[in-house]
């Protein structure tokens, strides 16, 4: 009788906070079916794109790892611009720029268009310094006055003269092969378009507490799973949700096309970018896609605290409720939420958190419908293990991605997969305020943590200037 | 009585500060929990409670005989739906429409999460409610439709199949289409029109 009220609870009312559950284990199980099966198709595309050039796919390697490398060397190297768009960067702009200098691709192919949009910190002394310290390599610094980040980016286009333009973040460093090995995709695969570089968070030297600990690890392996494992997966069936405003790279022409680059429309100007360019480069190229190359890795520095945290995921999760309202019409009809990776997102995290929210509280009074405390709380720690049975395939799905050193690291976090569910919880809060804000804020609403918000909330609520957060993912 | 009102008087004064501060998510949550605790609590064993009971026993009667399944309501059980089991030769069962058949939880949450919803227009989230609850109620019926006919060709044993896995399973999947098209498709249009203002 026990089992049967408890198997109640478990699946009768508590069906609102599984199927968030279940959509997590289908992504789960998407990215494992990626990986074993995923890899046949892609070495396949793989190899009709390099028929395209006359060339052939490296044989040997055949598991599909992050660091695979199964194109030939390149031939020929085009001039390539990386655009840094600058807000108050002094910190991590010179880390930036250092590794932007130690590329293995040819120093004399690349120019670096800083764009700067009204900084008041020391980021132009730091770059100064960068450019009388490397005097082989063209950098040039562009002040501009109008404010944000998209301004800044379609500055640094128009000024630029590279075959691909690269856009990157002033606090993300990259791998020294990472413009090698995105160039070396575009060169080969002629139906390239677009293409975001893998992502990964950076360890930082010393953390503050045990807590921030726990939270940088919880973000790591996020990172891995979502942006790594995961948007491979989107790419593998051509639906990349977004070029990582952190490390993306473009061909000239397909940017170029329409001139309508990034705007401000939306506070995810990297989302929005990614939604106008996937339907304008199927015009041009019908077959054209827009991928992640996770063979070039850019990482990111972790983030400083869990009120930053806050602001970054309300700031993507009112994003992808803006960009998806400018592409609404792909999600018309009945079956529009299903139809599209954009629309099974938005179901899930859009349409899904408002159940989930009613009956996270609801749960524990259903001793009010003749439910007993032990029965209740029974279903809740069944409904625990269910999640973290997902954060075990998460895992799984994770660890067979990754090359060696990093299945060291993933095998020294193992205990990660019964943190995770929490972590996954504490996101879903945030995420929900960036739902709530995206239909009650002005568009320019401050994304700023709650003690700010609280500050900037007293007098009424004024069109702020929005915090330029550069991270991206 | 005296402590619910408290409760209530309580519940109202936190969620119109927070709205006030436009403290969103605090706001959201303190008032559509508050709301739906708060009439649940009023609602219980009320004779609102009883009245959605028997309607929705009363209509799931009409439907299934529509649809050629033997149901009985007895007048003085009407939240009790009599349904004629023809596997095994049972004979008559009796489902006891309570609160979780009743639709009620789920009206109630769905009533709370839309009317504490920001953004919408009085005249949207007024048809947005009507058509809300009228479809949640609809799906419920249907919810008890499939249970009656599980329960008719498929006997007792499959009570709680019909009941736990595949009434809800159906009941969810509609219900979550009611809530794309109130809260995810009225949200894209609101946060439309309003970029595109600006």
């Amino acid at each position: 009788m026990f089992a049967v009220r408890t198997i109640n609870v478990f699946l009768f009312w508590g069906i609102w906070l599984l199927v968030p559950l279940l959509v997590d284990g289908i992504s789960a199980v998407a990215q494992l079916v990626s990986i074993y099966i995923g890899q046949t198709a892609r070495r396949r595309r793989l190899a009709a794109d390099l028929k395209e050039t006359g060339a052939f796919l490296v044989p040997g390697r055949r598991r599909w790892t992050s660091r695979s490398r199964e194109l030939p060397p390149l031939q020929r190297f085009p001039l390539v611009t990386v655009i840094i768009p600058i807000h108050n960067g002094s910190h991590t702009l010179r880390r930036t720029l250092d590794s932007l200098a130690v590329q293995t691709y040819p120093r004399d192919s690349m120019e670096i268009i800083c764009v700067d949009n009204g900084s008041v910190d020391d980021c132009f002394k730091v770059f100064f310094a960068f450019q009388t310290q490397n005097p082989g390599l063209r950098v040039v610094w562009i002040p501009i006055e109008r404010p944000g980040k998209a301004a800044a980016l379609n500055a640094g286009i128009y000024s630029s003269a590279g075959t691909y333009i690269l856009a990157v973040d002033a606090d993300v460093s990259l791998a020294e092969d990472a413009v090698y090995e995105m160039i070396r995709s575009f060169e080969y695969r002629p139906r390239l378009a677009a293409a975001t570089g893998a992502i990964a968070v950076t360890a930082p030297k010393r953390e503050p507490n045990r807590f921030m600990e726990i939270l940088h690890v919880c973000e790591a392996f996020e990172y891995l799973s979502a942006f790594r494992v995961g948007r491979r997966y989107q790419s593998l069936v051509n639906s990349l949700y977004t070029l990582s405003g952190a490390f993306s790279a473009f061909r000239r022409d397909a940017l170029l096309e329409g001139s309508h680059l990034y705007d401000s429309l939306t506070v995810s100007e990297d989302t929005k970018l990614t939604f106008d360019l996937r339907a304008r480069v199927r015009f041009r190229r019908p077959d054209a896609t827009i991928e992640c190359v996770d063979t070039a890795l850019a990482f990111a520095e972790p983030i400083p605290s869990l009120a930053a945290l806050y602001s970054q995921r309300l700031r993507w999760q009112r994003g992808q409720v803006e960009v998806t309202a400018l592409h609404s019409a792909e999600q018309a009809g009945l079956s529009g939420p299903l139809r599209t990776v954009s629309g099974r997102i938005l179901l899930a995290d859009h349409t899904l958190a408002f159940p989930r929210l009613i009956w996270t509280f609801l749960l524990p009074f259903l001793f009010l419908l003749g439910y007993s405390p032990t029965v209740v709380v029974t279903a809740v720690v069944a409904m625990y293990v269910a999640y973290v049975l997902i954060e075990v395939l998460f895992y799984l799905a994770a660890y067979h991605y990754v090359e060696r050193p990093d299945q060291a690291w993933l095998k020294s976090i193992g205990w990660i997969v019964l943190i995770m569910p929490l972590f996954r919880f504490t996101i879903y809060w945030f995420r929900l305020a960036g739902i709530l804000h995206a239909v009650a804020e002005p568009q320019r609403w401050n994304t700023h943590p709650l003690d700010q918000e609280a500050k900037a909330a007293k007098p009424a609520v004024s069109p702020t200037r929005r915090a330029r957060t550069t991270r991206g993912g | 009585m005296m402590l619910w009102v408290g409760c209530a008087v309580v519940w109202a004064g936190l969620a119109a500060f927070l709205r006030i501060r436009r403290f969103w998510l605090p706001y959201y949550v303190v008032a559509t929990v508050g709301f739906t605790l708060l009439v649940l609590t009023a609602a219980r064993g009320t004779i609102l409670e009883r009245a959605l009971e028997s309607i929705t026993a009363e209509h799931a009667h009409i439907v299934s005989r529509a649809f050629g399944i033997p149901t009985l309501i007895f007048k003085n059980a009407p939240g009790a739906l009599l349904v004629l089991v023809v596997v095994g030769r049972v004979g008559w069962t009796v489902i006891e429409v309570g609160i979780e058949c009743s639709g009620l939880l789920e009206m109630v949450a769905f009533a709370a999460l839309l009317l504490f919803y920001p953004g919408l227009g009085l005249i949207r989230r007024t048809g947005l409610m009507v058509v809300g609850l009228l479809a949640t109620y609809v799906i419920n019926i249907l919810r008890l439709l499939l249970i009656i006919a599980f329960l008719h060709w498929g006997g007792k044993d499959v009570i709680f199949l019909a009941h736990t896995v595949v009434g809800r399973g159906v009941f969810f999947v509609l219900v979550v289409a009611v809530y794309w098209f109130v809260f995810t498709r009225a949200a894209l249009r609101a946060v439309r029109e309003r970029v595109e203002r600006t």
